[in-house]
């Protein structure tokens, strides 16, 4: 398995390509930025979510059983999944039950998580995804490279030869609106022989039994108003207490993530339509336990916005498939060594600490603070990477004594100075790497310091 | 099986009691007409505010759709359709008019309901989405929504905000993905 650092190297090869990532993606953190400015109880609103979900945390259990009870007065069937593969097996369930063949599928990361579409296919299931990223990358046989733009890596000339390919559009062209349109007519023949419709949930309501759906393109109502069979998958945390407090969540999430004030869609379902099925599958997968980590449980109060990933220095010039996982970016990065920490051990190291995530996230989680804490909690489990122990216990030493950390300093520069270039630049120094060492400063700053501020004492 | 289980884990490893902290009343936005139609045309709604009347605007923009939905406007709308209606036929609609109870100043949306929409998927599956709202039913923000719409009450509800669209090839907007391509919402008493 190539670790981040690998795969980003891959895609940063291309630079042209990796500027344009970077803008694209930049572009969106800007939009919103105009977006939170214009609200002017912004940062009020961030601090009433951050508080409503750590109220949550505090009493999930409670609030998914009144969501239980209260959902189940509204007649829907609520199922509840331990992890991936029983999630996987009891949306089979439903769906061989009524010898369904054909469903489609809105943007859902708890599915991609759960491998959902590989299990059903493999069942001999057709699952179409109706997102148009989606869709995209499902041609391609890609995993999403972004929560909320999945097909963000790809470029229009990509697209126009894979619809050419699998929907048979027009050779070379490469009109965005020609496209979306031959997407628009595919997917609407899909939507009227689906047997089912599967959702992701952006919220559940304990005090309502109901869940809201948030789409721009209008994908997951077609979906669940056409076929008969609806089921809403969803990841235990993302219950909320009552109805206001929808007012406060749907006012944060849109603008967060794309900069709108709010998605096109935010769609309310409480009840089955006629002689339909309604279903919730609540999952945890590894959830309940991430419960238990002080340090870390702030992460489950990610409501999928994306925002951090759009800030992200590190992810807009990495992809999202560098970080090899579901969630990419610096939330991914704070919930993956939870799932497998020898794994995604590279991943709290995929990131400058420079903090701009935390101070994005609508929900304020201590995002870059988790992946300080993640690092350390990869050293004491002797994961690092033997260039990386090597390299922190030879400056631990150095730091450590005065005498040895005057010398070494002293020394590096004259090194630094009169050493030949494949002395410096070697495979050894990660820091040579694709750039030039700074140029050597002519005095230590300990010398500097004594020159200009004990005079100044004087 | 896996609800005991999940339970107890939660349980285990839930932290100490955190409490539920109040939602204070902001300072509110008074001039909620200008601010809805400048927040819907943002997003890509057309906005009829200066007493056009509906046969105006059917007649000058929507002079090719043949088969119009309109429930509460019999004048207008020739098709009936109820909850049980086959989506065959319901896809052919192209253009639907309801009449919507709450639009929001700060977002440009409104509000419908299976109750208005007679079958949820017809404010999705029609081609042009055109809704009448009364200027008195605009509030600031989604807290007013919230607070003002019995939303539970109905088996489905739902915020529209604009005309289907997305930015999924190359951040390129596109509107008509999925859903309507048009949303026009006429402001009258």
């Amino acid at each position: 398995m190539k670790n981040h650092a690998k795969k980003a190297a891959a895609f940063i090869a291309n630079e042209p390509r990796t500027d344009w990532h970077d803008e694209s993606l930049w572009m969106v953190r800007k939009k919103r930025d105009k977006a939170a400015s214009q609200v002017k109880e912004w940062e009020q609103l961030r601090n009433i979510a951050s508080q409503i979900k750590d109220h949550v945390l505090s009493n999930l259990d409670g609030y998914l059983e009144t969501f239980e009870k209260n959902a189940r007065k509204n007649g829907v069937q609520v199922h509840w999944a331990a992890d991936a593969d029983e999630h996987n097996k009891i949306v089979y369930g439903i769906l061989k039950e009524k010898g369904i063949r054909h469903v489609v599928k809105s943007k859902s990361m708890l599915t991609e998580e759960c491998h959902l579409n590989p299990f059903l296919e493999n069942n001999n299931i057709e699952i179409i995804d109706t997102d148009l990223g989606e869709r995209i990358i499902q041609l391609l046989e890609e995993p999403p490279s972004h929560i909320v733009m999945p097909a963000i890596h790809l470029k229009k000339e990509e697209i126009s030869d894979l619809f050419n390919k699998k929907l048979n559009t027009e050779k070379d062209n490469y009109d965005p609106k020609y496209l979306t349109e031959a997407a628009r007519q595919h997917l609407r023949d899909k939507f009227l022989q689906a047997g089912a419709a599967i959702t992701g949930v952006n919220f559940a309501i304990a005090e309502t039994g109901g869940v809201v759906v948030c789409t721009n393109e209008g994908n997951a109502d077609m979906g669940v108003h056409a076929a008969p069979v609806q089921i809403h998958c969803m990841g235990i945390e993302k219950i909320i207490p009552a109805m206001e407090h929808l007012g406060v969540f749907t006012r944060l999430l849109a603008r967060s993530a794309t900069g709108q004030p709010i998605t096109i869609y935010t769609a309310h379902h409480h009840r089955p339509k006629i002689n339909g099925e309604m279903h919730i599958v609540m999952v945890d997968n590894g959830r309940s336990e991430h419960l238990g980590k002080p340090d870390f449980r702030n992460a489950l109060k990610c409501i999928r916005c994306g925002a951090c990933m759009n800030t992200c220095p590190i992810y807009r010039r990495s992809g999202g498939h560098s970080y090899n996982y579901t969630v990419p970016g610096p939330i991914g990065s704070i919930l993956t060594p939870r799932v497998d920490l020898e794994k995604y051990s590279d991943l709290p190291f995929a990131s400058s600490l420079c903090g701009s995530c935390s101070d994005v996230c609508p929900v304020k989680i201590d995002i870059h603070e988790q992946l300080y804490k993640w690092r350390q909690h990869v050293s004491e489990h002797h994961l690092l990477p033997t260039s990386k122990k090597t390299a922190l216990n030879f400056s631990a030493k150095i730091l450590s004594h005065q005498s040895l950390y005057k010398n070494a300093g002293m020394l590096a520069k004259t090194f630094l100075k009169i050493a030949p270039r494949f002395l410096i630049y070697h495979k050894y120094n990660e820091w040579g790497k694709e750039r030039e060492m700074p140029d050597v400063p002519t005095e230590s700053f300990k010398k500097w310091y004594r020159r200009n501020r004990m005079k100044n004492k004087k | 099986m896996g609800r005991i289980k999940i339970l107890e884990n939660i349980k285990r490893n839930k932290p100490a009691v955190v409490g539920l902290p109040e939602i204070p009343g902001f300072n509110r936005e008074e001039k909620v007409v200008g601010l809805f139609i400048k927040n819907a045309s943002v997003s890509g709604t057309r906005c009829f505010s200066d007493g056009q009347s509906l046969n105006e605007i059917i007649q000058r923009d929507f002079t090719t759709a043949k088969n119009i939905f309109a429930p509460d406007f019999p004048e207008i709308g020739h098709l009936s359709v109820t909850e049980k209606t086959d989506i065959g036929i319901l896809k052919n609609i192209d253009l639907a008019i309801f009449r919507s109870p709450l639009g929001v100043a700060e977002n440009g949306a409104i509000w419908l309901t299976e109750e208005i929409s007679h079958h949820r998927i017809v404010p999705f599956i029609t081609q042009h989405l055109l809704v009448v709202l009364s200027p008195e039913n605009i509030v600031p923000t989604m807290h007013e929504a919230y607070e003002n719409l019995p939303v539970a009450e109905t088996g489905f509800g739902v915020f529209v905000a604009g005309p289907s669209k997305t930015a999924d090839i190359e951040q390129s907007l596109v509107v008509g993905a999925q859903g309507a391509r048009s949303l026009g919402i006429l402001i009258t008493t």
